[in-house]
């Protein structure tokens, strides 16, 4: 089971658009995907129409393996389930910095569905916290979108720093621009049923 | 990704009542592709696919496999391929790798069909569960569909919902019905090997003229495959079935009549000698690979010529059976017998007519089993083979004798002596199999003409007898270790229990 994230400490920068695209072209390639919405905005699930989870709220996302399980839902598309969010997730640093191993929780946490799945991406909220570091030490590898604006590059720099600071290895950035005159054949709106 | 996923049929008149549901929290709906394709249900004669649970199939140019799980395996088809193993490598093909290799894989049914999908939506659109659809037109028979449930992770309960609706509406699971008759009643099942009830008191003219009445139409059944050849197990099974009733005219002595027992055993003595040569080079050809791989490669030259030789006699073997079986003297034959067995009345009681079956089975197992012991006793590895195949045809007949009488007795002991005489037969058949082929090699040998491969032939022949030869030596001593064990205190005990002990008592 590979783990990617998409992350970035800026906001709008399409994150959740490249998450939701990248987790559909590796399920339509065959691989058993979940995409994880750890973003309490739920947007990765409402692209999907899948309601947000009401029972894996607080902690439980951390420590209880069976109704974190079971929060996963299946996708209208074949090989792909996702992982709703809900809003109890803004709290995850609160709950991760009250655990042993904060900052590996993550990667226990997924090694449930180790053997559902062969990867999963992770849709990340846009900061720098005990979370994101969980996710940069879980993930093979970590998508970054940049666009060409100062604040952009700004955050992009921030997370390099970030990286070396936690000894993290900046191989695994993947940083591109994700600039689409196409937009017809990405998902940037719900797709109609 | 759920447990209780299945495959399901159901007449297509019923998909309405799904798919139009209003009792359900979700909204039915439904969708079929706009092109349909040819389609045709392949399964062997025995029908190994639909007692397995499993429907194949040929849906254009691919092969679908459906389980009663609801998984659907998926492979391009090979246009030619008419076995399992003569598929493209793949899921499906791998997935029949249990099916008996001599069996081919026969059109059931075939006609148009196309595909489709019912899926159970929520208030926000999104598909909550859902169903596989294929809708089978067979050119001749009832329009049915198959529906293969598809649950999604985290919505049990809509895939519950789905299931017993589906259900509600008809639907029945691979694993219960039968979907060939559903389509056309008239689907025959084929079971080689029947159950056939006897009652422990029913008298042995009636069992006897039973177990021959139902081994008759099994002989019949496959009288078209030979024909057409299909494949070799038609003729296989069908020359089982006719020993099996010659078998019984031939162990339930006094059951009919002393003359006409003699001329029933000669009639169907007739209909069984037209199927031997067949049959030989039958064994031969399956036995090809082995044969090859038993010599050195600078033998198989001469092995390649024997086989183009065998492969044009299987030819003319099997146009002249199959002309006597579809001769009128054959067919008109074959029907008074069936008659003869079906009606009765012309049959005639012999002097052990009336006995009780189980006092009757008891009598003539005690007596082949000790005679078995007696000629085995005496069995070492220097014993004439002449002797090693008398054992072999005792031990066919007390077989059979316990597997016609087993319903009269207690299942689960019967199983405990089967097993080692199983093996000891086993044994005793490889013995025999290698004595038959190195005297038919021999045979073969003298009817080669001075052909241009005479010599090739011959050597590769004489290479192959030598083999023989040591495996036949070898499978002696099994057999002296297999009669050990069939000879033990507990078997000996058991079969004392079971057919002596009245007698005793």
């Amino acid at each position: 089971m590979q783990i990617i994230a998409c992350y970035s400490n800026k906001g709008g920068v399409g994150k959740t658009a490249t998450a939701v695209n990248l987790a559909y072209a590796f399920a339509a390639s065959g691989k058993r995907t979940l995409l994880c919405d750890l973003d309490p905005q739920g947007a990765s699930g409402f692209y999907f129409r899948i309601k947000p989870s009401k029972k894996l709220t607080e902690g439980r996302f951390f420590e209880d393996i069976e109704r974190f399980t079971k929060a996963i839902r299946g996708s209208d598309y074949d090989n792909l389930d996702i992982l709703p969010s809900n809003i109890s997730f803004r709290e995850f640093d609160v709950f991760l910095s009250r655990m042993k191993n904060s900052r590996s929780r993550l990667k226990k946490a997924l090694k449930a569905v180790k053997a559902d799945y062969d990867v999963v991406l992770l849709d990340c909220p846009p900061n720098i916290s005990i979370l994101s570091e969980n996710v940069l030490r879980a993930s093979k590898a970590v998508i970054v979108p940049v666009i060409p604006t100062t604040l952009s590059q700004r955050t992009f720099e921030q997370l390099l720093e970030f990286f070396q600071d936690k000894d993290l290895s900046q191989a695994k950035i993947h940083a591109f621009f994700p600039w689409r005159r196409q937009q017809k054949s990405c998902m940037t709106t719900r797709p109609k049923t | 990704m759920n447990l209780t996923d299945e495959t399901c049929y159901m007449l297509v008149e019923r998909l309405a009542d799904l798919s139009e549901n209003e009792d359900l929290s979700l909204k039915p709906v439904l969708e079929w592709a706009e092109d349909s394709s040819p389609f045709t249900i392949l399964d062997s004669f025995d029908q190994s696919l639909r007692l397995s649970q499993r429907l194949l199939l040929q849906n254009g140019d691919r092969l679908e496999l459906f389980t009663s799980s609801g998984v659907i395996l998926s492979q391009i088809i090979a246009l030619e391929a008419r076995y399992a193993a003569d598929f493209f490598t793949g899921p499906v093909k791998t997935a029949l790798a249990n099916l008996s290799p001599l069996r081919a894989l026969l059109p059931v049914t075939s006609g148009m069909m196309r595909s489709g999908k019912l899926a159970l939506i929520d208030d926000e659109n999104k598909t909550r569960a859902y169903a596989l659809l294929r809708e089978l037109k067979p050119t001749d028979g009832r329009v049915v569909v198959l529906v293969t449930t598809q649950g999604l992770r985290g919505y049990d309960k809509a895939l519950r919902d789905l299931v017993a609706c589906i259900r509600d509406c008809g639907g029945i699971s691979l694993s219960l019905g039968n979907l060939y008759r559903l389509i056309n009643p008239a689907c025959i099942d084929y079971d080689p090997k029947p159950i056939i009830e006897l009652g422990r008191d029913e008298i042995a003219f009636d069992a006897a003229t039973k177990l021959i009445n139902s081994h008759l139409p099994i002989a019949r059944a496959n009288e078209a495959g030979i024909i057409a050849d299909l494949d070799t197990e038609f003729l296989h099974d069908y020359r089982i079935a006719l020993r099996k009733i010659r078998s019984v005219l031939s162990l339930f002595k006094g059951v009919y009549e002393h003359e006409q027992t003699i001329e029933l055993k000669k009639r169907f003595s007739v209909l069984m000698a037209q199927t031997g040569q067949l049959r030989d080079l039958d064994v031969y050809l399956l036995n090809e690979k082995n044969l090859f791989d038993l010599v050195p490669d600078s033998l198989h030259g001469g092995l390649e010529a024997m086989f183009t030789l065998l492969k044009d006699r299987r030819t003319a073997a099997k146009s002249s059976l199959a002309e006597h079986l579809s001769s009128e003297a054959y067919g008109k034959e074959i029907k008074v017998l069936a008659k003869l067995f079906s009606k009765r009345k012309k049959l005639q009681p012999g002097p052990n007519a009336k006995r009780a079956s189980y006092d009757f089975a008891s009598e003539l197992i005690w007596k082949r089993y000790r005679k078995i012991r007696r000629v085995a006793a005496g069995l070492t590895i220097t014993t004439p083979d002449a002797e090693v195949h008398e054992l072999r045809i005792e031990c066919k007949k007390l077989r059979y004798l316990i597997e016609f009488f087993g319903p009269v007795f207690p299942k689960d002991t019967l199983r405990s002596i089967l097993k080692p005489l199983k093996k000891l037969q086993d044994s005793l058949g490889l013995f025999n199999d290698y004595s038959v082929q190195q005297a038919r090699l021999l045979a073969f040998s003298d009817t080669l003409d001075d052909g241009p491969r005479r010599l090739d032939i011959v050597q590769s022949l004489g290479a192959l007898i030598v083999i023989l030869h040591q495996n036949q030596m070898a499978e002696r001593e099994r057999i002296v270790a297999a009669f050990i064990d069939f000879n033990g205190d507990k078997t000996q005990q058991t079969f004392r229990q079971l057919f002596h002990a009245k007698k005793e008592g």
